[in-house]
C-alpha cells in the first residue's frame, strides 16, 4: 500500500477485450480492488493488463468513474453523488448491464452500488410481465406454477393478473 | 388468471438487434448476469417487488428463495412502521406495512393519501375454540363474529414470521435526566428513548455506543404544537429512521404516526383510514425479511401457529378491505 501512495505519477495500461489500450494514472486504477491487489504483489506494474471480460466503450466509462472518484477529495461528497446521478442518467440498459458486470469484475464497490441501484429503480414500479420485457426474460414457469408463486402472495398481485 | 400472459420470444430479441445495431447490449437477457449481481439488484427493492420478481422466472425465484439473499436482505434491512387495527370490538388478522411510495424514500410530497398494500396475515390464537364456536352452516354472510379473548395475540417484531411474547419486561431509569414518561426504541441501529414529559418539547435520547452509559445523548428534540400553538402531549414510540434522514414516531394517543424530516420544517401526522367510522390502530417497527424465524429460534422454546389455517377461509366480521395512509391535520387528529 504505502509503496502505491508513493509512485503516485506512475501509470499503467489497461487493454479491453476488444483490443483498445487506456493509459491509466496509478492512483485512479486503485480505484479498483482487482488492480489494487494485482499491484501489490508486484506482478504487472510495467506490462499491459488484458481485462478480457470488458470492451473499450465499458472500460473508459468505468475509467471516467475511477478518475472522478480519484481526483475529488472525500470532502466534496455532494459533488460526488451529483456527479454519480449524472453519471448513469440516460444509460440504456444494456450498458448498464455491461457496467455492472465491470464493476464486478474490477472490484469497484461504489460503481457496483450505484449501477444496481438504477437498474433496481428501472424494475420498482413495473409489473412482472413489463420487467420480463424490459430485460429479456423467458418465462420459463408453466402456467400451474405460475399460479402457484401468484397465490403464495396474493396481496402483492392485487390489481393485475 | 395466470395463462393469459405475453411470451417474449428469442425472435423479438433479433428485432431489437436489427432495430439497434450500434448497440450490441440491449438484447441480452437479464438471466446471463452472474446470479450474485442479480441478487445485488433484487435485494435493492421493496418486499412487494422482490415478491412480483419471484414471478418473473425460475431463475430469479430461486434466487430470492436463497438463503443467500435472505442474509443480503437482512443485513441491508430497513425498519418501517407495521399497524395493526386495534379497535376493542373488532378483530383483524391483517397487519400492514408502511412504506414510503416507491418513487421516494419518505413521506416530504403531499398531501399523503396511499393504500397500504404490504400485506402480513396473522393466525387466530385459538383455532379449535373459534371453529367449535362458528361452526354454522352456510357461515354468517357478514363475517365470523369472533370474541376478543380468541385473539388476545401480543406482537413483538419479526422477521419473515412474527413473535407474540408474554407481557413486556419492566424497563428502569437509565439517566438522571430522564423522566417517566419515555419510551425505549431503536432508531438507526441504536436504542434510545422518546421523552414525551417536558412541556411541548418532545426529546430523543440515543445511546450511541451499546452499552456505553455515558454515550447517551440528546440528539434531537421536535416542539410538538398545532400551528395554532395547542400541545399535542402524549408518549411518542420510536419507529425508524428512513433512508432519507426522516425520523417515524408512532403517537398512540391519536393512533397516528409521526414523521418529521430534519430538513423541512415540521411535522406531518399520518393516519391509518379504513373506512370505519373511528378507526384505531397501533403501530410497531418491523424489519420486514425473507429468513424463517423458524431457522433462527429453537423450535422447543415458542409454539408455531400456523397462517394457512382452516380459519383462514373464514370472513371476520369487522375485517376490512382497504387500509389507507392519509395525512391529517394535526389539530383535527387529536382535538
Amino acid at each position: 500500500m504505502a509503496s502505491s501512495i508513493e509512485n503516485n505519477n506512475e501509470k499503467l495500461t489497461l487493454k479491453s477485450s476488444d483490443g483498445e489500450e487506456f493509459l491509466v494514472e496509478k492512483h485512479v486504477a486503485l480505484q479498483s480492488t482487482l488492480l489494487q491487489n494485482m499491484l501489490d504483489s508486484d506482478c504487472s506494474s510495467a506490462d499491459v493488463i488484458p481485462l478480457p471480460k470488458i470492451d473499450a466503450r465499458t472500460l473508459a466509462l468505468v475509467l471516467g468513474y475511477c478518475k472522478k472518484h480519484a481526483d475529488a477529495s472525500s470532502s466534496k461528497q455532494g459533488e460526488l453523488n451529483s456527479f454519480d446521478s449524472e453519471f448513469l442518467k440516460d444509460m440504456d440498459m444494456g450498458a448498464l448491464f455491461n457496467l455492472v458486470l465491470a464493476a464486478n469484475f474490477m472490484e469497484i464497490k461504489g460503481l457496483l452500488d450505484i449501477a444496481a441501484q438504477k437498474i433496481a429503480d428501472t424494475i420498482k414500479d413495473k409489473p412482472h410481465q413489463e420487467v420480463r420485457e424490459i430485460f429479456h426474460v423467458e418465462n420459463d414457469y408453466t402456467p400451474e406454477e405460475e399460479a402457484a408463486v401468484r397465490e403464495e402472495n396474493r396481496w402483492a398481485f392485487e390489481g393485475f393478473p | 388468471m395466470a395463462r393469459g400472459r405475453k411470451r417474449k420470444g428469442f425472435g423479438d430479441k433479433e428485432v431489437d438487434g436489427v432495430e439497434d445495431k450500434q448497440n450490441q447490449y440491449l438484447g441480452r437477457p437479464l438471466t446471463e448476469l452472474p446470479a450474485c449481481i442479480s441478487l445485488y439488484i433484487l435485494v435493492r427493492l421493496s418486499v412487494k417487488r422482490i415478491l412480483i420478481c419471484k414471478r418473473v422466472c425460475k431463475t430469479w425465484r430461486n434466487i430470492i428463495s436463497s438463503p443467500e439473499f435472505a442474509k443480503l436482505h437482512f443485513a441491508r434491512g430497513e425498519a418501517f412502521p407495521l399497524v395493526r387495527s386495534a379497535a376493542p370490538l373488532r378483530v383483524s388478522r391483517t397487519l400492514y406495512l408502511v412504506e414510503p411510495p416507491e418513487h421516494c424514500s419518505g413521506f416530504n410530497d403531499g398531501p399523503i393519501k396511499m393504500k397500504l398494500d404490504t400485506k402480513l396475515k396473522i393466525p387466530v390464537y385459538d383455532e379449535e375454540t373459534v371453529i367449535e364456536s362458528v361452526e354454522m352452516d352456510p357461515p354468517p354472510k357478514s363475517g365470523v363474529k369472533l370474541r376478543a379473548e380468541h385473539h388476545e395475540l401480543k406482537i413483538a417484531n419479526s422477521c419473515n414470521g412474527l413473535l407474540f411474547p408474554p407481557p413486556p419486561f419492566k424497563l428502569w431509569k437509565i439517566h438522571k435526566e430522564m423522566t417517566w414518561e419515555w419510551v425505549l426504541g431503536v432508531l438507526g441501529g441504536c436504542l434510545c428513548v422518546c421523552d414525551g414529559s417536558g412541556f411541548e418539547k418532545l426529546k430523543i435520547w440515543v445511546m450511541k455506543e451499546y452499552g456505553v452509559q455515558e454515550s447517551w445523548s440528546k440528539e434531537l428534540c421536535f416542539i410538538t404544537q398545532t400551528n395554532e400553538g395547542r400541545w399535542i402531549n402524549g408518549t411518542y414510540d420510536p419507529i425508524c429512521l428512513l433512508r432519507n434522514g426522516a425520523i417515524v414516531l408512532f403517537h398512540s394517543l391519536s393512533g397516528a404516526l409521526f414523521y418529521h424530516d430534519p430538513k423541512k420544517h415540521g411535522f406531518k401526522f399520518l393516519k391509518p383510514q379504513d373506512g370505519y367510522k373511528s378507526p384505531k390502530y397501533v403501530a410497531i417497527a418491523h424489519i420486514p425479511s425473507f429468513i424463517s424465524l423458524k431457522d433462527v429460534v429453537k423450535r422447543h422454546y415458542m409454539a408455531v401457529l400456523p397462517t394457512k389455517s382452516r380459519c383462514a377461509e373464514f370472513k371476520l366480521q369487522g375485517e376490512c378491505k382497504d387500509v389507507f395512509l392519509v395525512e391529517e391535520d394535526p389539530a383535527m387528529t387529536w382535538f
